[in-house]
């Protein structure tokens, strides 16, 4: 019998695979742990950025960038960056209608699975202005006053700007470009699109002062600098880029110049861009109807699939593809279509509000190179949560707690260095004593309101545009994706969106939506009959 | 006993295919976490 030598066998064969198993459990241990500290880092991160007035889908296209797009997404949900699910329970709605008269509340849900509340539809179904102009309102106390003093003649951004509705003469353009050519870098690329963006009276209007200023242009990655006052664009590939960076930054100084409420605050950015991603979709969307093309969620990112709605551009798509027009005609004239494109970009601004409202960062910069970061955060564990990690720039000790008065020295003791702890303990009182202090500044609601109602007037402009596009298609026999090109399409568009931006901009309180499809109506009475 | 080679063997196998999971994981986040770190340094500068 080998009984035993088949045991000695097995045993010797045993011993090998048993101590790598060990080892390789104790690896993957110590892997998971890597990992979780590495998840813990990335969240904090992106919450002290998100402190700072970064938008979360700005955050999120920081990571694009290195990643792509699909990763970066991937990886926002694989790190769990989550609000805590907030239900609303749709069955109340109503009862909650008296949280702000004439608003209806709605609950938006972002495909991560958070939950948000927006309160800006009126209770007939559209989506108002505030009233009270908050793109260009003026801070009572700007933070800087070295641009300033107003514009002569108000650039219209919320209903004009970059739509090209009403135009200069482009010799008049060249001669504004000629006179202040030594504030112009050279630059062919810049330069044609320079004269071509400024053939936009509001966007001429805002070059101009810009220029009388003594602001430069300069060529690169987009920025505006107040001081010295500049603006740099250009570097961005395609004609269609370098004029959306230009009308961005210009979007900048005009509400610098202005000493807009939105700009003026102590937080990076300020909450400017999230009205100019707004205007910037609605240049987006003109530029590649009037170039012949769909707008696309590459440039349009409502259009793209962040809630529950999914996304509109996904669903365009697949009409398309089999070629199902009369299924695209009551996708785009539903309701659920000018409320995913609403929904898709305001999960921004509420994401923004939902942090602020539950939560701040203390930092301190210790003596020893590392950074003590403090997160309170109310729907945070009851535990005291540490974590350390190692960043290219210096050591990070974190501590989440849902309630300052949690922390002691004996939690903090270990990590600070000697004779530091004492300012930390008494900037933990301070917050202790004002539970406002660091916390990140909320985009008010008459604010949200004119996002809300700047992403309806998009809306409606790209759910028209769609409509005529269908229409037309199959009037004449072509595909939607050629009748773009078709100089029909496109004088009915150039009409349409003349004819919306001047009574939107004579009567804000007209509804948007309905407005938009009585003016393509009458168009299209003309036309069919 | 030849069960427990068996078994052995797997579970190392599915711990090896793991960690290689993680690796591709880690590798990923900590290029997310210089990209955020920069912007965090240099938004702290501005």
């Amino acid at each position: 019998m080998n009984n035993f030598e088949t045991i000695e066998t097995s045993n010797s064969k045993i011993e090998e695979p048993e101590q790598t198993l060990e080892e390789e459990k104790k690896f993957l241990e110590q892997d998971e742990k890597e990992l979780h500290g590495l998840m813990q880092g990335l969240r904090s991160h992106v919450g002290v950025l998100l402190h700072r007035g970064f938008s979360m889908v700005a955050i999120m296209g920081l990571l694009s960038g290195a990643l792509g797009k699909v990763n970066a997404e991937e990886l926002v949900k694989q790190v769990g960056f989550v609000e805590p699910k907030v239900q609303i329970d749709d069955a109340n709605i109503e009862d909650r209608d008296v949280m702000r008269e004439g608003r209806v509340a709605e609950s938006v849900q972002h495909n991560f699975g958070n939950i948000y509340e927006l309160q800006s539809r009126s209770i007939d179904g559209e989506f108002y202005p505030s009233g009270k102009n908050t793109i260009f309102e003026r801070a009572e106390s700007p933070v800087d006053i070295l641009v300033s003093g107003g514009f002569a003649e108000d650039p219209q951004i919320l209903h004009r700007y970059a739509m090209f509705v009403e135009t200069i003469d482009v010799e008049d353009v060249d001669s504004l470009l000629e006179e202040h050519s030594e504030q112009i870098q050279d630059d062919q690329g810049a330069q044609e699109a320079l004269r071509e963006a400024l053939q936009d009276k509001f966007v001429y209007l805002v070059a101009k002062q810009f220029l009388e200023d003594g602001g430069e242009f300069y060529f690169g990655r987009g920025r505006y600098t107040p001081d010295p006052l500049g603006i740099i664009f250009g570097d961005n590939a395609g004609a269609q880029g370098i004029q959306k960076t230009l009308i961005h930054e210009l979007q900048h100084y005009a509400f610098d110049k202005q000493d807009a409420a939105i700009s003026e605050i102590e937080a990076s950015g300020g909450f400017d861009h999230n009205f100019i991603g707004a205007i910037d979709d609605r240049f987006d969307i003109i530029y590649a109807i009037s170039h012949g093309e769909i707008p696309s969620s590459d440039d349009v990112q409502p259009m793209s699939n962040y809630t529950i709605n999914g996304g509109i551009e996904e669903q365009i798509n697949d009409f398309l593809e089999n070629n199902d027009i009369s299924g695209l005609q009551q996708f785009v004239e539903s309701d659920k279509f000018i409320t995913t494109y609403v929904q898709t970009d305001m999960v921004t601004c509420l994401s923004i509000n939902e942090h602020a409202k539950n939560s701040r960062y203390l930092i301190f910069e210790l003596s020893n190179g590392a950074v003590l970061r403090l997160k309170e955060d109310y729907r945070a564990a009851d535990e005291i949560d540490v974590n350390t990690f190692d960043a290219q720039s210096g050591k990070y000790i974190d501590f989440t707690v849902n309630n300052l008065e949690s922390l002691s020295i004996e939690n903090l003791e270990q990590f600070v260095p000697d004779g530091e702890l004492d300012n930390i303990i008494d900037s933990i009182e301070l917050h202790k004593n004002d539970p406002d202090k660091s916390r990140g500044p909320m985009i008010n609601n008459d604010q949200i309101d004119d996002i809300a109602y700047l992403n309806a007037y998009n809306a409606s402009i790209l759910q028209q545009s769609i409509r005529l596009a269908a229409i037309l298609s199959e009037k004449m026999g072509v595909s939607v994706e050629d009748v773009y090109r078709h100089e029909q399409y496109q004088e009915i568009f150039t009409t349409f969106i003349k004819e919306l931006s001047d009574k939107q901009s004579a009567d804000e309180k007209s509804p948007v939506n309905q407005s938009a499809r009585q003016i393509m109506d009458s168009q299209l009475a003309s036309l069919l009959s | 006993m030849k069960k427990t080679i068996i078994n052995n063997k797997q579970e190392l196998q599915d711990i090896k295919v793991k960690r290689a999971k993680l690796a591709e994981e880690k590798s990923k986040f900590e290029q997310a976490l210089d990209i955020l770190d920069k912007k965090l340094t240099k938004s702290k500068n501005e």
